[in-house]
């Protein structure tokens, strides 16, 4: 459904995306993980025939965006980052504006703003001005316009971007029913959480390059990543006396800070075979934990940096 | 402390720049405008030449030798014309006055009768009319005193004494008279008989009216027509424009939506203005109401264009306000809003057809107070849609251009 195939942009000197290829399939949710700057803005600007490619083409259904970008343009939704309203207009006006410009027939129109309005539960609210609004409820209006015109594909560009976590959840509800009803949704992000949430598949971009793809599990698998155990113990035993009786049953494990670390592809059974240990010894156990794999630890894995750096 | 809020204070001022614009930049640009204006009286040599039509039905020598003086004169560019072309060219507009030597000049001054002069202006620049006058009776008033009062001599000697004296004695003292007058007689003067009548193609023409009107409106015009060109760059700050780009609309149907959409406002302002003038003030609107409903369009396109062009080569919110405050104020000052422009030298007239104001207070002046043809008025009407043509055309390219690095 969305082919990009060796896009590369640049800026003056900077580049932006470094010969990017991804492909999504139609009524997949792909998200395209990165930090500020990694060239996210970028690749939907220019699948939306706002920007030119310095090389490279996109497809979207088979039509290229350098010669049908009318066409492809009529079938999509795109949520810009900013919230691109008009404040002094009310919920309804705007979305009757958005709707127009995007090509929805008059007489459908107002039918098409109330149901939008009903799924995003904001029918009430749709004689208030915008300026009215707070800050999850303007995202939800933000999204209601690219969804008027009934799009295929849905491109989201960091949608959820300074709401409290409340509307967060709310938010992420509609964006799995829009994935339910089949829609094509291409979404950026620099929240793991979401991302991990709401993906199929997910493309960590960084310095515009495409460095790793695929599902969380094939991303975990791709980097050979386990989960790993925390256990913290009571402070008069050091951590010297631990290693003793731990290096001959344990490998691959770390001490630090009166805490064990230790990565594992079992982890149910390492944890009950090291709290054993630990009763064995008559050491008391403050904490143990075991910590799941997560999107932030693959970034970590594969840039050797946090991704809100 | 007070020192760090001062410091801070003028930091912002500094770094504003609207602030700084409206602060020394335009002032500036106001004063040199009005030095240049207004300067050249204080040095009492103006580069302003007063356009003057003269008439001779008198085709004596001595008729001639008084134009050759006004040509002399450079205060006054003199154009010789019939008095029934002369008239249409005032009342239609194109010079401010016409001054008529009639029939029997010569023979009126030596016989010491009042000289059939005649001097017409156009009732519309009663204002300009006082260096135009000065000028002409510079000229006039010192030759009538010399020539008349040594015409009035030979005649006199002619008369009296031709029978009596030999014809040598009598050429001898017309020679000596010539030579009396030949000197420095500048102070010499005489009662000229020149009448003065203003030409107006209806009674009690409402001129202050019309100006006030057609120059007050068009520069308004151009600063409600700014705000909202400035809307463009505020969808750019606030994303709209962007989100606008994403859809199936073409970058130029934006910018023409814009220009429409001002051009609808400024018919609309327009038309308030007209209606509050014509029922507080009587202004009489159906004079040419064709061509006044023309101008107002013209006018209000113009003003749209420039609008939308000024939004697109800002690039910020403050920009826009700052260059469209010069634009305006400098076009307003320039065209005929601010100052009248017969006071301007001729370079600075030239510049003012560069202008909105001029063309759009000039066409207002011929479909309100004169008795034109479509031809006269067309002219401005071509113009006004030329330069609101122009100017959007230039911004649905800068716009395509900005596009490019904007985003």
């Amino acid at each position: 459904m969305i082919r990009i195939q060796n896009i590369s942009k640049r800026f003056g000197s900077d580049t932006a995306l470094d010969n990017l290829s991804i492909q999504v399939k139609k009524g997949e949710f792909y998200s395209l993980l990165g930090p500020n700057g990694a060239g996210k803005t970028t690749c939907i600007n220019i699948a939306s025939g706002l920007l030119k490619a310095n090389s490279g083409e996109l497809y979207i259904n088979g039509l290229s965006i350098k010669n049908d970008a009318i066409s492809i343009k009529k079938k999509m939704g795109i949520v810009p980052q900013e919230i691109a309203l008009y404040n002094d207009l009310t919920a309804y006006e705007n979305l009757h504006f958005w709707g127009i410009i995007n090509g929805v027939k008059k007489t459908i129109l107002s039918k098409r703003i109330d149901e939008t309005l009903l799924f995003l539960d904001l029918y009430e609210h749709r004689n208030k001005k915008i300026e009215a609004f707070s800050g999850g409820m303007k995202r939800r209006i933000n999204i209601a316009a690219a969804l008027l015109h009934q799009p295929e594909i849905l491109f989201m560009d960091e949608p959820t971007v300074g709401i409290d976590p409340q509307s967060k959840f709310f938010t992420y509800e509609i964006f799995e029913k829009l994935h339910q009803q089949g829609k094509t949704i291409f979404y950026t992000s620099h929240n793991m959480e979401e991302v991990e949430r709401l993906s199929d598949r997910i493309g960590i971009i960084d310095q515009g390059k495409l460095i790793a793809e695929g599902s969380m599990q094939e991303l975990k698998d791709q980097l050979s990543m386990e989960e790993s155990l925390e256990i913290k113990w009571e402070e008069k035993v050091s951590e010297k006396e631990i290693e003793i009786w731990l290096k001959e049953s344990l490998t691959n494990y770390q001490i630090k800070n009166q805490t064990l670390l230790l990565s594992t592809k079992e982890p149910t059974k390492d944890m009950v075979k090291i709290l054993q240990l630990f009763n064995k010894n008559n050491i008391q156990v403050q904490s143990a934990e075991v910590k799941k794999v997560n999107l932030e630890m693959i970034f970590l894995s594969l840039t050797g940096k946090k991704l809100r750096e | 402390m007070i020192k760090a809020l001062i410091y801070k204070d003028l930091l912002q001022a500094f770094k504003d720049k609207k602030s700084i614009i409206l602060s020394f930049i335009l002032p500036i640009i106001l004063i040199a405008l009005f030095a240049l204006v207004y300067g050249q009286f204080d040095s009492g040599t103006t580069d302003s030449a007063q356009n003057l039509i003269v008439c001779n039905e008198d085709h004596s020598a001595l008729s001639h030798d008084l134009i050759n003086a006004l040509n002399n004169e450079i205060g006054l560019k003199i154009r010789e014309e019939d008095q029934n072309t002369g008239r249409k060219m005032v009342l239609d507009g194109k010079y401010p006055a016409l001054f008529l030597i009639g029939s029997g000049f010569a023979d009126s001054l030596a016989q010491g009768k009042n000289s059939p002069l005649l001097f017409l202006y156009d009732e519309a620049k009663k204002l300009e009319m006082g260096l135009t006058q000065q000028a002409l009776m510079s000229i006039v008033m010192p030759f009538l005193g010399e020539q008349g009062g040594k015409m009035q001599i030979h005649h006199f000697i002619d008369e009296k004494y031709a029978y009596d004296l030999p014809e040598e004695m009598i050429n001898e003292i017309h020679q000596d008279i010539d030579k009396q007058f030949s000197g420095d007689n500048s102070n010499n003067s005489a009662d000229s008989g020149l009448k003065t009548e203003a030409l107006s193609v209806k009674e009690n023409t409402p001129w202050g009216l019309i100006q006030a009107f057609a120059g007050t409106s068009i520069m308004m015009l151009l600063f409600s027509i700014a705000s909202m060109g400035s809307a463009l760059v505020q969808e750019r700050e606030q994303g709209t424009l962007k989100r606008m780009l994403y859809s199936p609309l073409k970058p130029w149907n934006i910018i023409i939506a814009r220009l429409l959409s001002s051009f609808i406002f400024a018919l609309i302002q327009m038309s308030i203005l007209v209606v509050f003038t014509f029922l507080v003030f009587q202004l009489d609107i159906f004079r040419h109401f064709a061509g006044f409903i023309l101008m107002i369009v013209a006018t209000a396109f113009a003003a749209a264009g420039i609008g939308i062009f000024i939004a697109t080569i800002a690039k910020s919110q403050k920009q826009v306000e700052s260059l469209s405050l010069i634009v305006i104020i400098v076009m307003s000052a320039l065209g005929g809003s601010m100052i009248p422009l017969f006071i301007f030298p001729d370079f600075l007239k030239t510049i003012a057809h560069f202008t909105i104001n001029y063309w759009s207070i000039d066409g207002f002046y011929k479909v309100l107070g004169r008795d034109v043809g479509f031809l006269s008025y067309a002219k401005n009407v071509g113009i006004l849609f030329l330069y609101g043509g122009t100017s959007a055309l230039l911004a649905i390219l800068v716009f395509n251009k900005r596009l490019k690095k904007d985003f």
